[in-house]
């Protein structure tokens, strides 16, 4: 097995795609010939429905199999699970009540669905949709190398949420290149960046995008300019979409059966469930005609109901969803400090922006028609593309420049939130707090990272909290402790603390809660292999193998340009760590892998030096020339 | 304001310059230790332009680096400000009881249109005395006078952001 994928990674380039993990529908697409598109392998509609069905003692059903399945044993299907990514027990228990199955928490504070016995965490789930989206990628490409994907992420996901989507594709094999936001995804899909060059506005384009999903909604204010997508503010709702609709006819239906079906018959898990679905194909059909029905067959309760709604019946029931939705827009737009009249442009995106209702509310939102070319369904995996190809190295037009979207602090003395990162704050980014002590002789300091924009620690989200620990000791508000906050490209968050009178250098990265760890995500890694440990090391050789290739091209490449400038010894540090790479490479038995990570970290830390001069030129060259007062 | 304007347009016109040549998403096939410096570069430059761009941000950086106090140590407000604030504080009040909604979008916006005057007038003033300090000029201003003014533009933009939140509420209601 490993040696045929080490031909098969030898031969062929990765693929690198973009995934929309959607909590409906999944959906994936890649850049070919100028443009993204939608991978679709022959008689496949290319879309794989989120949902698992689980039957006993049989492997468990994904995608268009498993929606087929639910419908005849709705206890049986698992869907919607994004909603419960990165997310504890207590976080959940009113998406709980909605859904026809039942779940727990394991020790780490993860939710965990249990089916036949077995419980089942929302990244293993997604994992398994991610794993059809690829079977469906590689069979429309042609390919069987593991992929490298782009994968979005509603833009109003916390840390939590990105870090179990990131560990859902490591369980799927999948490499993630970027974790993206939906709506910024969504902008780059309708090359809108050719529209401002040609309409060439100095100031930059300003463009609304408006995301309504299934579960969530967002809004995100973008500027283009030069090719830059610059974020300049997002806002949302991580309980707001189209199920919130759904919800509203299955109320209507509610109150109406009333005399018809007794309190206990209406809270049961099957009536609910024939409810739902009820009101899905009504809202559907409102869609598209003037009126639509609510029919709701249930012959065990001796039931046969129809109801005729009509659209205005259906908007002034919805009114106040559909209003919430406009409070982020406002308050999307102050963040960015602009009016609704100063966007050029506004992107539709999500299935429930197909509603006639929705799109005349936006429209005289923003006062103008919205965009609508692209399928709203599609247009965040064709963004993703777009991205993947850019980080491909396919093309340096377009870059994107997003934001983090909530306030990450800690929690004070007394429970308030010292914000260290605001929200709307461009990522990449970082910030270093110094914190000491209140008391004399005090070893260690407590901390609570939290994220959102209450006062109160309490009421925002804890991500994590340590201690540092070992502090010498010394009298109160003597030593001097540095928490440096850093926020990647993919707006996830590393915390690390220093002690630094002491030159004790003790350093912790921050284990984030509610998700899983290290060690869980190893041991389902190997459980998904058949022959567990032999399987799992012989993949993580071949992933290692192509890293080092990957790096001793760059180091080559470097090497040629700017070799004079590297010291002797970290020249021939660099040197030996080459050789020791391409021996390295020849390694095919499973059972070295440590040896090759080993070899791997070694030449990660010997390229350091060149990076650093390679870097250190590009900065040069563009500030060259450059003084304060050029400003 | 025209002279702002420009200085701002060149200002986002570098930091995208510089962000298309340091940004980690170029840098991905040039390994991991590249894409970490990468990835420090734009965060710093991403700093600096919000320091840049922000007249108040860019003056308290000038006074905490010339030594001076920092937000926290020195949290007065200049005297006869404070009169104003009272002032202030009561019409807001006011804004938020009162029930006729024109009424309150009028007074809302005369509010608005004076505090902006007077944040103007104040972070020029505030700025031009960092920068003399900042070129050693004799007969600078104090740097906790700076401070004092910092902590008047600090209040201006609190006060701007409850009233948005005001305006906020009423468009909700709507």
């Amino acid at each position: 097995m490993a040696f045929l994928e080490l031909t098969v990674l030898n031969n062929e380039p990765t693929p690198v795609v973009g995934i929309d993990l959607g909590t409906t529908n999944s959906l994936v697409a890649r850049y070919h010939e100028g443009r993204p598109e939608i991978l679709k392998p022959p008689g496949h509609p290319g879309t794989v429905p989120s949902a698992i069905y689980f039957e006993e003692g049989e492997e468990p059903r994904v995608g268009n199999e498993a929606r087929t399945h639910a419908i005849a044993a709705p206890g049986n299907a698992i869907f919607s699970f994004k909603r419960f990514m990165g997310r504890g027990l207590a976080d959940v228990a009113e998406d709980l009540g909605s859904v026809p199955f039942q779940a727990t928490e394991n020790e780490h504070g993860v939710v965990s669905f249990n089916v036949h016995g077995k419980g089942y965490t929302p990244q293993e789930l997604s994992a398994r949709v991610l794993r059809q989206v690829g079977a469906v990628a590689g069979e429309a490409i042609g390919s069987h190398a593991p992929l490298t994907a782009v994968i979005t992420v509603p833009a109003y996901f916390d840390d939590a949420q990105r870090a179990a989507t990131r560990d859902a594709a490591r369980l799927a094999g999948i490499e993630v290149a970027r974790i993206i936001n939906e709506p910024t995804a969504a902008s780059l899909a309708y090359g809108l960046d050719q529209k401002a060059l040609s309409e060439g506005k100095e100031g930059g384009h300003t463009i609304a995008v408006y995301d309504f999903g299934g579960g969530t909604f967002d809004v995100s204010i973008l500027s283009i300019e030069d090719g830059v997508f610059r974020v300049l503010a997002t806002n949302g709702d991580t309980h707001l979409g189209g199920d919130d609709l759904d919800r509203v006819l299955v109320k209507l239906a509610i109150s109406e059966l009333q005399g018809q079906l007794d309190a206990e018959q209406l809270a049961s898990p099957t009536v609910h469930q024939a409810l739902r679905l009820a009101a899905e194909k009504c809202k559907i059909e409102l869609t598209n005609q003037p009126a639509g029905e609510l029919h709701v067959n249930l012959p065990e309760h001796d039931l046969n109901w129809r109801r005729e709604v009509t659209r205005e019946e259906f908007e002034s029931l919805s009114k106040s969803v559909m209003m919430r939705t406009l409070a982020c827009c406002r308050s999307a737009l102050a963040d960015a400090d602009l009016v609704a009249s100063d966007i050029h442009e506004v992107v539709l995106v999500g299935g429930s922006t197909r509603i006639p209702a929705v799109r005349t509310l936006v429209e005289s939102f923003f006062g103008q028609k919205p965009h609508t070319e692209l399928n709203p369904d599609e247009v965040v995996a064709l963004g993703a593309a777009v991205q993947a190809h850019v980080l491909a190295g396919g093309t340096r037009d377009i870059l994107l420049m997003d934001v983090t979207p909530l306030s990450l602090g800690m929690e004070t003395m007394g429970g308030a939130t010292s914000k260290v990162i605001l929200r709307n704050a461009p990522i990449p980014c970082q910030h270093t707090e110094g914190f000491t002590t209140y008391a004399d002789n005090q070893s260690g300091i407590e901390f609570n990272i939290v994220q959102g924009e209450r006062e109160l620690a309490k009421d925002c989200r804890s991500l994590g909290k340590f201690k540092l620990t070992g502090i010498p000791p010394m009298p109160a508000g003597m030593p001097k402790v540095a928490v440096r906050f850093a926020l990647d490209a993919n707006g996830m968050l590393t915390v690390t603390a220093k002690e630094e009178t002491t030159g004790n250098r003790a350093e912790i990265t921050v284990e984030p809660m509610n998700s899983l760890t290290d060690e869980q995500l190893e041991g389902m890694l190997m459980e998904s292999f058949e022959n567990a440990k032999e399987d799992f090391d012989a993949s993580r050789l071949a992933g290692l193998v192509t890293e080092l290739g990957t790096m001793l091209q760059a180091s080559e490449r470097g090497l040629k340009v700017a070799q004079d400038q590297l010291d002797p010894e970290s020249l021939a540090d660099l040197e030996e760590a080459m050789d020791a790479a391409r021996e390295a490479q020849q390694i095919s038995e499973p059972e070295r892998v440590k040896e090759v990570e080993a070899v791997r970290d070694l030449f990660e830390r010997a390229t350091l030096p060149l990076a650093a001069i390679l870097m250190d030129s590009v900065a040069k060259s563009a500030m060259s020339g450059k003084g304060l007062d050029d400003f | 304001m025209h002279r702002t304007f420009r200085r701002a347009l060149r200002l986002r016109k570098t930091l995208l310059k510089l962000q298309r040549l340091l940004h980690p998403d170029f840098h991905g096939s040039a390994g991991e230790a590249m894409v970490g410096i990468a990835e420090h570069n734009t965060a710093e430059v991403n700093a600096a332009f919000e320091l840049l761009r922000d007249a108040a941000k860019r003056a308290s950086w000038i006074v905490e680096h010339l030594g001076g106090p920092s937000e926290s140590s020195e949290r007065q407000m200049p005297q006869p400000f404070l009169m104003e604030v009272m002032e202030w504080n009561e019409t807001m009040e006011e804004l938020k009881e009162a029930d006729d909604a024109d009424q309150t979008k009028a007074g809302i916006d005369e509010l608005k249109a004076e505090l902006n005057t007077q944040r103007a007038e104040l972070i020029e003033n505030t700025l031009d005395n960092a920068e003399t300090q900042l070129n050693q000029v004799a007969g600078a201003t104090d740097l906790a006078t700076i401070r004092r003014d910092l902590n008047a533009v600090r209040y201006i933009d609190r006060a701007l952001s409850a009233i948005a939140a005001i305006e906020l509420n009423l468009a909700q209601a709507h």
